[in-house]
């Protein structure tokens, strides 16, 4: 059930009565507020097209995977060097393997934080290889295409495209679970301004990780200061057009927040990579959101990314398939994610906090002759932290084979582009149930889903 | 071979003066419409360029410009791919990172004379991205922005075709080493593609999609074309994708080139276009020779050598109905505005489309986008300026000298980091020649956060962070901080003599805050500012006391250059 902050004070103290003023703690009585009703949610773009059939590959059935991966064009990672896990849930108890550069991830797939779903990806609705092959006009719109896919992967929506995100539109139907009295925006995205974090009402504090975020030039607090006082009226005042508009709500925005973020907290270790100090900013930001006074938000939902991934060249090192490119992609995520989780954890808000991951598409299974791979389509994604049903796959594994099954392509030159067997909806819908967002208004974020099975995949709980 | 062009340009510029004096073109103009159209073809307009326009006018002004010499990139070493352990320190920033050429870059920006060439440059660079991140030696990048430079004003095919050959461009989007794996013994047209590997689609998808037609069918104004159903209408398949993926194969760097002499040996040709590779018995090895299908039906024969299914295929490219307007309304949005009526880009298409085989095609289509009546009469919403434009029209404004204002600035603007200033076109997200991917810092559809399908691309670079940043950056620049004077000090080695502004000239207004604020309206605003925002800065200048008249130029100064009215060129 949930509850305001304001109400929760009224509780608190009426519980704790004079202990809680004698303290005169805000901090603490928002931590307690946390930890009876917090919930963030941490999406990781991994932008250019994840090649996820090289990050969990057949461990039991290795041939399927050998047999097309295999030399001479070299993307082969040799069976004996994956790193095993036990795959439960769909993935029937049998043994796959993490790539190599995954270490901390396995670690925390063997703790049950972290699970991955299978061959998830944009569908307009339910797509058997017959319906795709025979019904151009039910593909997703533009498939294989870079901008499309990253949009229909941030919209949900694989037939139209739409100037909101899912997580916008998350945000719009969850404000209300927040304080009304903080001003403070439920969303921020440390990497750029992107699709899903636009909401239709609902807008994002978009920051760069490391350096200080404030006006520069004036005293603190700057408020008596006449021209910053004259700076506050224009951005007010300077509206017209509806461009000029736009810059000054951002601008407006900007220097209004920059009052609550001018100190952030220190936290545990971080690797000191890209996406290690976006979410070193996002584990900043969770924390300062418990200790601030003027914060105290029940919901955050961040958004980081990391790019690199369109490996059409030089994937894997030449000769040896565990080294390159994508591995050094992994290494990084793969810190990254496990830092933050021990951060959360660090932090007593691990169930409190779930981090997941988008990419525009998986990459063909069959490679090009430039030790790479073009784009594909269903992919594999994780999900990570203590409400996770850990260790498990979720969906459908795909079956490995070229012109098979799964494969959007066909004939002898087909190359493995799978037909995903779960929508982005579904995906995005069981984590927006559990971040928040009633049945009732699930359809309004997932304008699609009523279109697929199950509208909760399980890996939340 | 540049004294002949500059001599030829003379020649040329006195004829077009008389040509368009007795003809009756010659218009003169308010300095608000010489002021818009200099934010609109120039890296920002000065006193002085302004005073030039407003004399001999819009058409004679951009002709000036056609004929103007081009500012080269400097020349620079080769040196090879993998860095010299004894390379270090200013041979690493010279040789393995942009920094040369972004200095150029933002010097060429504030005082080079062939503004628009470069502006139009600035503008293909971004709509045929190759980024540092993946092609990271200067020397490697250098020859693809002097492409650019050199083809500004050039035929968008020609243009094409040696983007595609260009070695950067070869390795960012994987031309170089393309290659038809395995022939058939019996009959060598055929590759035995797929059985182990397929050609790599990069370039074929990438070139479809953003250099030329986009995808989805368009009519001449650049609205898609619906279906009966309402939705667009893909212009290509994956299976288009893969026909071309093979029409590109086959080509490889030219022959090596010696490295530099630090060091010796040989490096990789990024000098010049790519070859098509030949075996011992001089066979095209490499291409694939098969037949192939592209758009609108055209098919490449059997057995034809790669340069010529290579330049059927590019004019393939550039002379399908989409590419007119697909490019024409790109060039209006990093030039004009974000959102141009189907009309002004079906105007600016036409341009494009009837001069497909001209050298002269760009020059045409920028004219047409300069000239359009939507871009000179109608004060439209236009578009954020990008980081780089915004810096360099406040510079160009308060004529912009190194710190000393002994000399010119250094041009050290693309990363500038002074204490808690992060005030560079990289810290506001615009790091120069090294876009995130090759959809470049923004898409060309992208949409205003909150404002429906509004478009405004360089809102994607728009963030809380970057609108303080930018705010900062004029801070910096206007105001002393500490005993520090205002501006961005010189920092040796990677910063040699700083950059500053001259605020001088306002000090005689400045007894006058109305006057002085009327004077900035019409020079940074071209007389848009409104009422209540002019109130707003003529109070706080009036309250500062007159004895303080550099701090009432100075918030003058600050209080409109940070008006989001200001960042939005229109």
């Amino acid at each position: 059930m949930a509850h305001t902050r304001r109400e929760f004070l009224c509780n608190c103290v009426a519980t704790f009565g004079a202990t809680a003023l004698a303290m005169n703690k805000f901090g603490l009585i928002n931590a307690l507020a946390q930890t009876a009703d917090y919930r963030a949610l941490v999406c990781i773009f991994l932008f250019g097209g994840n090649d996820s059939d090289n990050v969990i590959i057949p461990y039991d059935d290795y041939s399927e995977y050998a047999a097309v991966r295999s030399n001479p064009t070299l993307l082969q990672i040799p069976q004996s060097s994956l790193l095993q896990i036990t795959a439960n849930g769909s993935g029937g108890g049998r043994t796959y393997g993490l790539h190599p550069s995954l270490t901390a991830l396995q670690s925390l797939w063997q703790g049950g934080k972290v699970a991955a779903v299978c061959n998830v990806g944009p569908l307009s609705q339910p797509l058997t290889r017959s319906d795709y092959l025979s019904h151009p006009d039910l593909r997703p719109r533009n498939l294989f295409s870079h901008s499309d896919q990253q949009a229909q992967w941030q919209t949900s929506l694989a037939d139209q495209a739409i100037a909101s995100g899912w997580g916008g539109r998350t945000a719009d139907k969850t404000r209300l679970l927040n304080p009304a009295d903080v001003r403070f925006p439920m969303m921020i995205t440390v990497s750029g301004v992107t699709l899903f974090t636009t909401g239709q009402s609902e807008l994002p504090l978009a920051l760069s990780p490391g350096a200080a975020f404030r006006l520069e030039g004036f005293p603190t607090p700057p408020d008596a200061d006449p021209r910053y006082q004259a700076v506050r009226q224009l951005v007010g005042a300077d509206r017209q057009p509806v461009l000029v508009r736009s810059a000054a709500i951002t601008l407006e925005q900007a220097i209004e927040n920059a009052r609550d973020l001018t100190t952030l907290p220190t936290v545990g270790p971080f690797p000191n990579t890209p996406l290690g100090g976006q979410l070193r900013q996002v584990a900043q930001l969770i924390n300062l959101n418990r200790q601030a006074p003027s914060l105290g938000l029940n919901r955050q939902l961040f958004f980081c990314s990391l790019g690199g991934f369109d490996t059409h060249n030089s994937q894997v090192t030449n000769g040896i398939p565990v080294t390159g490119t994508h591995a050094n992609l992994w290494v990084q995520v793969s810190d990254a994610m496990k830092a933050f989780y021990d951060e959360t954890v660090a932090q007593g808000v691990a169930s409190n906090v779930t981090t997941f991951t988008l990419s525009d598409f998986a990459r063909t299974f069959r490679p090009n002759g430039t030790l790479g791979t073009d784009h594909a389509w269903g992919s594999h994604q994780f999900v990570m932290g203590g409400a996770v049903n850990g260790g498990s796959f979720f969906g459908t594994f795909p079956t490995l084979v070229p012109n098979g099954p799964d494969d959007s392509d066909s004939g002898s030159g087909a190359r493995g582009r799978w037909i995903p067997t779960t929508s982005v909806d579904q995906y995005g819908a069981t984590l927006a149930s559990w971040y928040g967002v009633s049945n009732a208004d699930l359809p309004a974020v997932f304008p699609n889903l009523s279109r697929f099975g199950t509208a909760n995949l399980g890996f939340l709980s | 071979m540049r004294p002949s062009r500059s001599r030829h340009s003379v020649l040329l510029s006195s004829f077009v003066l008389i040509a368009v004096a007795a003809t009756g073109c010659w218009q003169p103009m308010t300095s608000a419409e010489a002021i818009r159209l200099l934010r609109q073809s120039t890296f920002g307009p000065t006193p002085d360029l302004i005073a030039h326009v407003q004399t001999v006018g819009a058409e004679f002004f951009l002709l000036e410009q056609f004929v103007a010499p081009t500012t080269a990139y400097p020349d620079l070493p080769d040196w090879p791919a993998t860095r010299p352990t004894s390379c270090t320190g200013t041979c690493q920033r010279d040789n393995y990172s942009m920094y040369p050429l972004q200095v150029h870059f933002f010097k060429n920006a504030l005082y080079g004379q062939d503004q628009l060439r470069q502006r139009v440059a600035f503008a293909l660079g971004q709509i045929l991205v190759v980024s540092g991140r993946d092609v990271p030696n200067s020397s490697w990048m250098r020859p693809y922005q002097q492409l650019l430079n050199d083809n500004a004003f050039g035929n968008y095919r020609d243009l094409l075709y040696a983007v595609t050959l260009n070695p950067a461009m070869g390795n960012y989007l994987d031309i170089v080493n393309n290659r038809c794996q395995r022939r058939d013994p019996v009959n060598l047209n055929v590759c035995r593609n797929g059985q182990v590997a397929k050609p790599n689609e990069n370039f074929a998808r990438e070139v479809l999609q953003l250099f030329s037609i986009g995808v989805d069918l368009l009519n001449a104004d650049g609205t898609p074309v619906l279906d009966p159903e309402g939705r667009p209408i893909p212009t290509y398949t994956q299976e288009t994708v893969e026909e071309f993926a093979r029409v590109f194969t086959g080509w490889v760097f030219a022959p090596v080139l010696p490295g530099p002499p630090e060091v010796g040996g040989t490096v990789t040709n990024y000098r010049h276009p790519m070859v098509v590779h030949v075996d011992s018995l001089g066979r095209e090895d490499y291409h694939d020779r098969g037949e192939k299908t592209l758009l609108n039906g055209v098919q490449i024969p059997a057995g034809l050598p790669a340069e010529e299914d290579l330049r059927t295929a590019i004019a393939n490219l550039a002379s399908h109905p989409n590419t007119a307007p697909f490019i024409a309304k790109q060039l209006i949005q990093h030039l004009v505005m974000s959102n141009p009526s189907p009309g002004y880009v079906q105007r600016v298409a036409e341009v494009f489309a009837g001069n497909v085989d001209s050298p002269s095609q760009l020059q045409f289509v920028v004219r047409a986008v300069l000239i359009d009546p939507e871009a000179r009469q109608n004060l439209g919403d236009g578009h954020l300026f990008e980081p780089a434009l915004f810096m360099t029209n406040f510079l160009r404004m308060f004529n912009a000298a190194s710190y000393d204002r002994q000399g010119p600035s250094d041009g050290v603007l693309n990363s500038v980091s002074i204490a808690n200033f992060q005030i560079g076109s990289a810290q506001m997200s615009q790091d120069i020649f090294n876009a995130p991917s090759v959809f470049n810092f923004y898409p060309p559809d992208a949409t205003v956060p909150g404002q429906g399908d509004l478009l405004g691309p360089e809102f994607r670079l728009y963030t809380s962070s970057t609108a303080l940043r930018r705010a900062n950056f004029v801070s910096r620049m206007v105001y002393p901080v500490g005993t520090a004077a205002a501006g961005i000090p010189a920092a040796a080695p990677d910063r040699p003599v700083g950059t500053s502004i001259d605020l001088s000239p306002y000090m005689d207004l400045a007894n006058d805050p109305d006057a002085l604020v009327t004077r900035l309206n019409e020079l940074m605003l071209h007389e848009t500012m409104s009422n209540d925002v002019r109130d707003i800065i003529v109070g706080r200048v009036s309250a500062i006391p007159a004895t303080q008249l550099m701090q009432r130029v100075r918030d003058a100064v600050y209080l409109t250059a940070i008006l989001p009215s200001y960042e939005v060129g229109r």
